[in-house]
């Protein structure tokens, strides 16, 4: 006999009472790993998702208002297009994700107003969810006499239209976006070039959209990225992040990661309560055999060992299979959750392991404290 | 030698012991004898150390078994006393013979000597045999044989056994009687509690108890 082979024969001649004690930890584990590896393509995701809001740095002439909810900036005030070679010689500029400059106009077709922006095609970049039914944009865009219409712009217009004709120059209508949902529904765009030579604004924007890839990381964010911009400057040029949506992009993943946190922390209490009742529920049936075990000397601190020894091995066996389980559960039915792909977190394992023991002691503390005070009379006895 | 001298155990207003006085020298074969309820189990505890009197004192060997810490009691008990119990109180999933080694193991004993002792101490109780059985797997007479190795396996000089027939068919309980009664013929001093009449004969001497007190 050793200490242990009073864990593993009471566990294995009592299977079905062992799986209950290894299933609450497993259920704890199980779901702090499937909310984390969720939580973490849910973070993935929204900030993909947030990405699509648009520019999260607007460079503007001085004093210009930019508007959001348009998407364009007032006035008759330029900046020149060089400007973005300027921005792209920033220190991080590996976290710029598309540089677009842009030029608006307004033209009217057959008497209904149309905003037509003149881009880059840095504005596909930008705009990775573009898509044309409901296809990712393969098309080079845009390119010399042709245009693409917003979803809205072309209901408008009228769908079955092949050409466009602003300021006299006639477009090729190269294709119809699907609904964004964003002002770029309402606009038409055309190759930056092609806008400066209708509006005679050569080598000049209204304004350079700059889209970061890490909206909050730890190193460097968008503040840091737009104050590096602001130095490489020139001081007609107004760098400003667009904080409306930086600070609801910011927002919504602390709320998406309150909320998990707050689920998995009421899961992990239940399951310590159900462990701890369990435990005390060991003790009581046990009375006999710590009576009988009291008695012949064993003392109540080699009794107490073997109980922390059988929760340590539950978590043991219940943190592998509740990373295992709750990994397994978040690749599979994740992408129904997030809409994402999650991929599993190995570094979650370790961290399992740490919960799930510190779980198991902190609830087997009560039922073995009484191990010690038991006395052996009345647990021979009572029984 | 065992004193107990003047011991009272009271629960509240019950006194299932009163005013004890006993001596038993070593070697000897006592059986406490009474009518169900008269107080032999407790005073069995208390002269064991199981159990802490409420006056008086037991003394074995000239050490006072209740000015021990609990600690030293326990060691004490783990060193000098073997106990056989009615209901056996073997470990149910441990095997007959794995029951055995638990004493052994209390007295650090290495795992690969424990079984040698242990199979040793089955075949001296006829069950060389079936130390491999869950004791759900034995019958009666077998689980308490398998007891009596346990008590027997830190050599223990002296034996409390509690009614330890009480669960037995009379045929059994007479073969472990025999068991007991060799025991003492070895050296060992018993204390025996029973209220079967021709069990006590076994002892050489009888004590009764009645309503806590020790007759004369």
């Amino acid at each position: 006999m050793r200490t242990i082979d009073f864990v593993t024969k009471e566990s294995l001649r009592r299977g079905r009472k062992s799986i209950a004690g290894v299933l609450f930890i497993l259920l704890g584990i199980g779901i702090f790993v499937a909310s984390q590896t969720i939580n973490k393509a849910l973070h993935d995701r929204t900030k993909e998702q947030l990405l699509r809001f648009g520019a999260n740095i607007i460079v503007q002439p001085k004093g210009e208002p930019f508007d959001l909810y348009s998407g364009t900036v007032k006035g008759e005030i330029l900046l020149p297009e060089s400007y973005v070679d300027k921005i792209r010689t920033i220190e991080h500029q590996g976290m710029l994700v598309a540089v677009s400059p842009k030029l608006y106009e307004r033209f009217e077709i057959d008497g209904k107003a149309l905003l037509v922006v003149g881009v880059t095609p840095e504005e596909k970049k930008a705009k990775p969810w573009w898509m044309i039914d409901n296809e990712v944009l393969t098309i080079e865009f845009p390119q010399g006499k042709e245009i693409l219409l917003g979803h809205y712009a072309a209901a408008r217009l009228g769908e079955d239209r092949s050409q466009i004709v602003l300021g006299g120059e006639t477009f090729r209508v190269s294709g119809v976006l699907d609904e964004t949902g964003s002002p770029d529904d309402f606009m038409a765009f055309i190759p930056l070039s092609a806008m400066q030579g209708l509006v005679r604004k050569t080598g000049m924007v209204h304004l350079i959209e700059v889209s970061t890839s890490c909206i909050s990381c730890k190193t460097m964010n968008i503040y840091g990225v737009a104050q590096e911009m602001d130095e490489v400057l020139p001081p007609d040029a107004q760098v400003s992040t667009v904080e409306q949506i930086a600070k609801a992009q910011m927002g919504t993943l602390r709320k998406v990661t309150g909320l998990t946190t707050a689920i998995y922390l009421m899961v992990l209490i239940l399951c310590g309560f159900l462990l701890m009742n369990y435990m005390s529920s060991a003790v009581d049936e046990r009375r006999r055999e710590i009576g009988m075990l009291l008695a012949i000397g064993m003392e109540p601190r080699k009794i107490q060992l073997i109980f922390v020894l059988k929760v340590m091995a539950f978590a043991v066996i219940g943190g592998l299979l509740g990373y295992v389980m709750g990994t397994g559960f978040s690749v599979l039915l994740g992408p129904l959750v997030a809409e994402a792909k999650v991929s599993p977190i190995i570094s979650l394992l370790p961290i399992s392991f740490v919960i799930a023991i510190g779980l198991g002691i902190a609830c087997s503390i009560i039922p073995t404290r009484r191990i010690s005070r038991l006395d052996p009379v009345e647990a021979l006895r009572e029984v | 030698m065992i004193e107990v001298k003047e011991v009272t155990k009271t629960y509240g207003d019950v006194i299932p012991v009163q005013d004890a006085n006993l001596q038993v020298e070593e070697g000897e074969f006592v059986s406490i004898v009474g009518p169900s309820g008269s107080g032999k189990t407790t005073l069995l505890n208390l002269i064991a150390g199981l159990l802490t009197p409420t006056h008086g004192e037991v003394i074995v060997d000239g050490v006072a078994l209740h000015s021990m810490s609990q600690r030293d009691r326990v060691a004490f008990r783990r060193k000098n006393f073997g106990f056989v119990f009615q209901a056996f109180n073997l470990i149910p999933y441990l095997t007959g013979i794995e029951n055995v080694e638990i004493p052994l193991y209390l007295a650090g004993i290495k795992a690969k000597q424990q079984r040698s002792l242990a199979r040793e101490l089955l075949e001296k109780v006829g069950l060389d045999d079936k130390g491999n059985r869950f004791p759900g797997q034995l019958s009666t007479g077998e689980q308490q044989r398998v007891a009596i190795a346990r008590a027997l396996a830190n050599h223990p000089r002296i034996l409390f056994a509690d009614e330890p027939t009480g669960n037995l068919d009379r045929r059994n309980g007479k073969e472990v009687m025999h068991y007991i009664k060799e025991l003492n013929e070895k050296g060992v001093t018993i204390l025996l509690v029973t209220h079967d009449s021709e069990m006590a004969d076994f002892a050489r001497r009888q004590i009764k108890l009645v309503d806590g007190r020790l007759q004369r």
